[in-house]
C-alpha cells in the first residue's frame, strides 16, 4: 500500500493519546475540562480509581500495539522488501507469553476490584452488629431504607419512610423526582420499577443500579458534601428518557429533617382558607 | 493503482449532481400552524346538519391570529373591562412560545414546545405526536374544563392549581413533576397553557356562532363573521362588540377563579370511627359511591360494565358522538382524533392519587366533583361527611384486600 | 462486472432526484388565515369601540301582545317504546321490568307533541324596562322555582324532558326516587349559562344558579342511570315556552310593535323547512327553526300553528 498509509495508521495512537493530553489541559478546546463530574460521595473515589487503572493500561497497550502496528507496515511494506518471504513454524515462547501476560492482567484487575464490588452490593450498613458482635453475619441489625424509589416512565417516584421507619405504612411522605439526603451519614435507598427498565444512576455519587419491575433492590452510600446534584435515568426506557431527570439535594441533618416535616405538614394539609395563597 | 476509481461517464456525473442539489436543498422545517378544532366542528356539524364552509373557517383562523396571534408570534389580547395582565404578559408568553432557542441575554424560549407540545400540542388539543401511546390522554386545554384544581365544579382552575400541577405532576399518568424547572419558566408556561386555554374557548364559540347555534343569527355557510370591507356597518359593530363580549366573559372567568375553602375536619376525625361513619356513607344512599367506584372500591361499579351508555369524558364524548358510522370515524380520524376510549373511575385501593393525596386536594375532589368527568359534587353532603368519607377513602389502600402481595410474603426470603 | 451495476445506478438516480421535491412537511391542516385582515381586525376588536348590543332596538314597543300556539303532527306518529333500565337499580327504577317512560317523543290525543321549546332570539339585549318586561314578569325575575316549577327525577327519567327557565333565576333541582341519582347539566358557554355536576340522594335537592344563559337547549343527564336524558334552556329574557301534551304553548306580555325572531327546536333539533308553520293562518318560513314576526299591534293574538310530518319521526 505504500509507506503513505502506514502514516495514516501511526496517527491512531498519536491522536488517541493526544485527545487525553488535551483533556488534561486547563479550559481547552474541545473538552473544556469535561471530564468526571463532582465526586461528592466517600467512596466515589473507588470508582474513579479503577476507571483510571484501567483507562492507563489499556491506554499503554493501545499505543504499544498502535506503534507496533505501524512499524511492521513501515518496515514491511511491498515496495520496499524484495526478498522473498520466509516461512516460519511459529514461536511457542512468543506464544506462551502473549496467552500468559493478558490471562494475569485480567485476573488482576478482577481481583483488584472485588473488593469495592463487596462494598457496593454485599456490606450493607448496619445498625449493630449483632449478638455476636461480627459484621456480615444473619444476626446483624440492618439498616432500614430512608426512601424508597420508583422509577416509572418518566419520573422517580419518592417514598419516605415516616415515624415507623417502614415504607409502605400511611405516615410516609411521597414525593417525585427530588430526592434529598442528610450528608455524611449511611444511607440505603430501595429501589423499584413499576413499568419497564430504568437505570437509577447518580454521577455525582459514583452510583448506578439498573431497575428491574418485580425486583426490589437496595443501594447505599455515604455523601460527604452539601449540594444539589442530578439524578439521571441510565437505560433507555422510551420516548421520555432523556426528561428522567431529578434532583438530588444533599444537606445537612437538620435541613433535612426541616425539609421532611414541611413535606409532611404539606402532605397532611387538612384546611385551606381563600386568603392565603399556596405554594 | 494509476488507474482512476471511476470513468466520468454520464450516469455517475448525473448521480453525482442529483445527490449535491438534494444534499443543499435540504428539508426545510414544517411551517407550524395552530391545528383548528375540527373535533369539535365534526361534532357540531353532525348535531345541527350544517357544514362550515371555506370562508368562514379562514375568517374564523384570522379572527384567532388577529387576536392571540400565531405559535411563533404570540399576541396577549386586549378585552375591555379585564386588565389581562393579571392572568399573563408579553414577555412570559414570548418565553414560551416560539421555537426553543436562547436569546442574547440568556432568557430561553419555546419553553412550551420544548416541555408540553409533544404530548399536549401545539395548539394545547391534546394531541401531540406521543399523545396516542398515552393513557390517559393528556389534556386538552381548549374546552376551558381541567380536572385537579381547587374550584368549583365548572370554574376555572387557579394558577395555584396549575402551578401545583406542573410541581408535583399528575401521579399514575404520563404528566411530569417540573419541579426543577426554575419558577419564572414555570409562570411562563402557566400562562401559556391559559393562553392557548382562551384561544381554544374563543375558537369554539366562533365555530358555534358560525354554524348558525348562536344569537347573531349566521345564516349559511357564505356568511362570514367579521369582513373588514364592512368595517362601518352597524352589523360589523354589533359583531365586533359580540366578540369583544365574549373575550371579557372568557377572561372573567379565568380571573374570577378562586379557590374554595376547606373548613376544618371535625374533632374525631382520623380515628377508627370517623373511618367507619366514611364507610357508612361510601356504601350507603346519601354518598353513593359504590355505583361507579365498585362494591369494594377496585373501580369497578356497575355501569362500568354498561355498553349501551358507558362512562365516559367530556372531550371523548365530544370527539365520539353516539351513532357514528363509518364515514364519521374515518373523518375523526383523518383529523387526527385519538381513538376513542371509556372512562374507569378511579381504583381507590391503590393509593394513587392524580390531583394530589392531601386531605384538602381529596376533599376538593369530593365536594365539587371532577371537572369533564362523570364525577359529581357532593353538595348535599356537610363538610363533616366528606371528611368521614375522605378519611374511609385514604385508609382503603392500607387495608389487606388492597396488599395482596404482603399477605403472600414469605418471610424467611423476605429481603427487608 | 456484473451487469446489475447498470441497472443498479439508474435506479439510485431516480430515487434521488424522486426525493428531491420530498422534504416540505406539512404537519397541520391549517385553516388558512390572512394575516394582513388579522392585523387590522386587530387594530378594530381590541379597543372596544363597537357600539353595544341594544342594536337592533330601533324600535320602542307600543304595547303587550299574546303568542299563543300548538304544535300537531299531520297523523299520530309510531311512538317509540322507553329505554329499559339497566344496572343494580333496575329493579327499583322499574319493579316490573318494563320499559321507562319514554321522554324524546311525547304525543298528545290530538298528535300534540310535548318539549317544543320556543324562545325569543332577536333583539338580542331586551332592557329591563317596564316597557318591555311587563310587570308580571318583573315579579318572577329572581324567583326561586320550586314544587312543581322545580327540575325532577322520577322512575328514573327525568320528569319535564324540556325545561325552560330565566337567566336570573335560581332552580331547585329534586330527587323524587328513593336511590341517588347526579344531575349533570352541560350549559352553555356561548351565553354562559353554568355546567353543574352534583349527587342528589333520594328525597333531596340542590339548587342550580345558571348565572348565564344559553342559546339553545344544552343537555343534562344522570352518569348512574345512562339513559336518562333532557334537556334545559336558560334565556336572559321571559319571552320562551315549551309545548305541552296537546302541543300548546303560549307567550304573554310580548312587546308589540317590534320586529322579532323566535327560535323553535325539539329534542336538540331545530324546525326545518320540513315544518308547516302558518302564522294567524298565513303561512311562515322557517330557515333552521327560526322564524320572524312584526307588525304585531298591542293586545293582538298571535297564532302560530306547526305541522310536523310524522314520517320524520319514526
Amino acid at each position: 500500500m505504500g509507506r503513505f498509509w502506514s502514516l495514516l495508521f501511526l496517527l491512531v495512537p498519536i491522536l488517541g493519546a493526544g485527545l487525553f493530553v488535551v483533556a488534561a489541559l486547563p479550559n481547552s478546546a474541545p473538552l473544556y475540562d469535561h471530564w468526571f463530574p463532582e465526586d461528592v460521595s466517600r467512596d466515589g473515589f473507588i470508582i474513579d480509581n479503577l476507571f483510571n487503572f484501567i483507562l492507563y493500561l489499556t491506554g499503554v497497550i493501545f499505543i504499544a500495539t498502535g506503534f507496533l502496528l505501524f512499524w511492521f507496515l513501515w518496515k514491511y511494506d511491498a515496495a520496499k522488501n524484495t526478498e522473498p518471504v520466509k516461512f516460519i513454524h511459529g514461536s511457542h515462547t512468543l506464544e506462551i507469553i502473549w496467552s500468559i501476560l493478558p490471562a494475569v492482567t485480567l485476573l488482576f484487575i478482577a481481583i483488584y476490584q472485588m473488593d469495592a464490588w463487596a462494598a457496593a452490593k454485599m456490606r450493607r450498613p448496619v445498625i449493630s452488629a449483632g449478638a455476636d458482635g461480627v459484621e456480615g453475619t444473619s444476626d446483624d441489625q440492618l439498616k432500614p431504607p430512608l426512601v424508597e424509589i420508583t422509577g416509572r416512565q418518566f419520573e422517580w417516584r419518592l417514598r419516605y419512610a415516616g415515624a415507623d421507619q417502614k415504607i409502605g405504612t400511611p405516615d410516609d411522605v411521597h414525593g417525585v423526582n427530588e430526592l434529598h439526603i442528610p450528608v455524611d451519614e449511611d444511607i440505603v435507598v430501595t429501589l423499584k420499577g413499576e413499568d419497564v427498565l430504568h437505570s437509577f444512576f447518580l454521577p455525582n455519587l459514583r452510583l448506578k443500579q439498573d431497575i428491574v419491575p418485580g425486583m426490589k433492590q437496595f443501594i447505599w452510600f455515604r455523601a460527604t458534601r452539601t449540594g444539589a446534584y442530578d439524578i439521571v435515568c441510565a437505560e433507555l426506557c422510551g420516548w421520555g428518557h432523556y426528561k428522567m431527570r431529578g434532583r438530588l439535594v444533599i444537606e445537612s441533618r437538620e435541613d433535612f429533617d426541616r425539609w421532611l416535616q414541611a413535606e409532611r405538614d404539606e402532605q397532611n394539609r387538612v384546611q385551606y382558607s381563600p386568603s392565603e395563597t399556596d405554594e | 493503482m494509476s488507474k482512476m476509481f471511476f470513468s466520468w461517464n454520464q450516469r455517475s456525473v448525473l448521480l453525482l449532481v442529483a445527490l449535491v442539489a438534494g444534499m443543499s436543498l435540504g428539508c426545510s422545517p414544517p411551517v407550524v400552524e395552530f391545528r383548528p378544532a375540527a373535533g369539535y366542528k365534526l361534532a357540531r356539524e353532525a348535531e345541527l346538519e350544517v357544514q362550515l364552509g371555506a370562508k368562514q373557517e379562514e375568517n374564523i383562523a384570522t379572527i384567532l391570529d388577529s387576536l392571540f396571534g400565531t405559535p411563533d408570534k404570540p399576541h396577549v389580547p386586549q378585552v375591555a373591562e379585564v386588565d389581562m395582565g393579571q392572568l399573563m404578559n408579553q414577555t412570559a408568553i414570548e418565553m414560551a412560545a416560539g421555537a426553543v432557542a436562547v436569546d442574547e441575554d440568556g432568557r430561553p424560549h419555546g419553553l412550551y414546545r420544548q416541555h408540553c407540545a409533544h404530548c399536549h400540542g401545539i395548539t394545547g388539543d391534546g394531541m401531540g405526536p406521543t399523545a396516542e401511546f398515552l393513557n390517559p390522554y393528556p389534556r386538552d386545554y381548549r374546552m376551558g374544563k381541567f380536572k385537579f384544581k381547587s374550584t368549583t365544579t365548572n370554574a376555572r382552575p387557579t394558577d395555584d392549581d396549575l402551578h401545583r400541577l406542573l410541581k408535583h405532576g399528575v401521579p399514575g399518568t404520563a404528566m411530569p413533576s417540573f419541579r426543577v424547572l426554575p419558577q419564572g419558566q414555570k409562570d411562563s408556561l402557566v400562562q401559556y397553557v391559559i393562553y392557548l386555554s382562551m384561544r381554544g374557548e374563543l375558537e369554539r364559540l366562533l365555530i358555534g356562532e358560525l354554524l348558525g347555534a348562536g344569537e347573531l343569527g349566521i345564516e349559511g355557510p357564505e356568511e362570514v363573521l367579521l369582513t373588514l370591507a364592512d368595517k362601518n356597518t352597524a352589523e360589523f359593530q354589533e359583531r365586533s362588540a359580540w366578540v369583544q363580549e365574549k373575550m371579557t366573559s372568557i377572561a372573567s372567568s379565568w380571573l374570577q377563579a378562586q379557590s374554595e375553602e376547606v373548613p376544618p375536619p371535625p374533632e374525631n376525625w382520623g380515628s377508627a370511627e370517623s373511618r367507619q361513619l366514611g364507610r357508612d356513607l361510601f356504601y350507603g344512599t346519601r354518598g353513593g359511591c359504590v355505583k361507579c367506584h365498585g362494591n369494594i372500591a377496585l373501580g369497578d361499579g356497575d355501569n362500568t360494565f354498561d355498553l349501551k351508555t358507558p362512562l365516559v369524558d367530556d372531550w371523548t364524548k365530544e370527539n365520539w358522538p353516539k351513532k357514528l358510522g363509518e364515514a364519521g370515524l374515518l373523518e375523526r380520524e383523518a383529523v387526527g382524533i385519538l381513538a376513542e376510549r371509556p372512562l374507569r373511575p378511579r381504583n381507590l385501593r391503590q393509593g394513587v392519587y392524580r390531583g394530589g393525596r392531601r386531605p384538602v386536594d381529596i376533599y376538593w375532589r369530593i365536594r365539587y366533583g371532577i371537572s369533564g368527568t362523570p364525577m359529581p359534587a357532593a353538595k348535599e353532603l356537610k363538610s363533616d361527611e366528606i371528611w368521614y368519607l375522605l378519611d374511609y377513602v385514604r385508609s382503603l389502600p392500607y387495608e389487606s384486600i388492597s396488599q395482596p402481595h404482603e399477605q403472600l410474603r414469605n418471610l424467611k426470603r423476605e429481603r427487608l | 462486472m456484473f451487469r446489475g451495476k447498470k441497472i443498479a445506478s439508474w435506479i439510485s438516480l431516480l430515487l434521488i432526484v424522486g426525493c428531491l421535491p420530498g422534504c416540505q412537511r406539512k404537519v397541520v391542516d391549517a385553516w388558512p388565515s390572512n394575516s394582513d385582515a388579522a392585523r387590522q381586525i386587530r387594530d378594530v376588536v381590541e379597543p372596544g369601540e363597537g357600539s353595544q348590543a341594544t342594536a337592533g332596538l330601533a324600535k320602542e314597543p307600543t304595547g303587550f301582545a299574546t303568542l299563543r300556539g300548538v304544535v300537531q303532527f299531520n297523523r299520530k306518529p309510531n311512538v317509540p317504546v322507553g329505554p329499559l333500565a339497566s344496572g343494580n337499580d333496575a329493579k327499583l327504577c322499574s319493579p316490573d321490568d318494563s320499559a321507562l317512560e319514554n321522554t324524546f317523543l311525547q304525543v298528545g290525543p290530538n298528535n300534540g307533541l310535548r318539549n317544543v321549546a320556543i324562545w325569543l332570539t332577536k333583539p338580542r339585549r331586551i332592557p329591563e324596562d317596564p316597557k318591555w318586561i311587563h310587570k308580571e314578569y318583573q315579579a318572577t325575575r329572581d324567583a326561586l322555582l320550586t314544587g312543581k316549577d322545580a327540575f325532577d327525577q322520577k322512575k328514573c327519567v327525568f320528569v319535564s324532558p324540556m325545561f325552560a327557565m330565566r337567566s336570573t333565576q335560581t332552580v331547585e333541582i329534586l330527587n323524587s326516587d328513593s336511590m341517588l341519582h347526579n344531575t349533570k347539566i352541560e350549559g352553555d358557554p356561548s351565553g354562559g349559562a353554568a355546567g353543574a355536576n352534583s349527587g342528589i340522594s333520594g328525597g333531596g335537592k340542590v339548587l342550580y344558579e345558571p348565572a348565564g344563559y344559553s342559546n339553545q337547549p344544552f343537555k343534562v343527564s344522570c352518569s348512574i342511570h345512562g339513559w336518562m336524558q333532557s334537556w334545559m334552556l336558560v334565556r336572559p329574557n321571559p319571552f320562551f315556552a315549551v309545548s305541552d301534551l296537546n302541543g300548546g304553548f303560549e307567550i304573554a306580555q310580548l312587546p308589540a310593535g317590534i320586529d322579532m325572531e323566535f327560535r323553535v327546536s325539539h329534542e336538540g333539533k331545530f324546525f326545518g323547512a320540513d315544518v308547516e308553520a302558518t302564522v294567524n293562518g298565513e303561512p311562515l318560513t322557517i330557515k333552521s327553526g327560526r322564524l320572524k314576526l312584526s307588525g304585531i299591534e298591542p293586545n293582538d293574538e298571535i297564532e302560530l300553528k306547526f305541522v310536523l310530518d310524522a314520517k320524520n319521526y319514526e
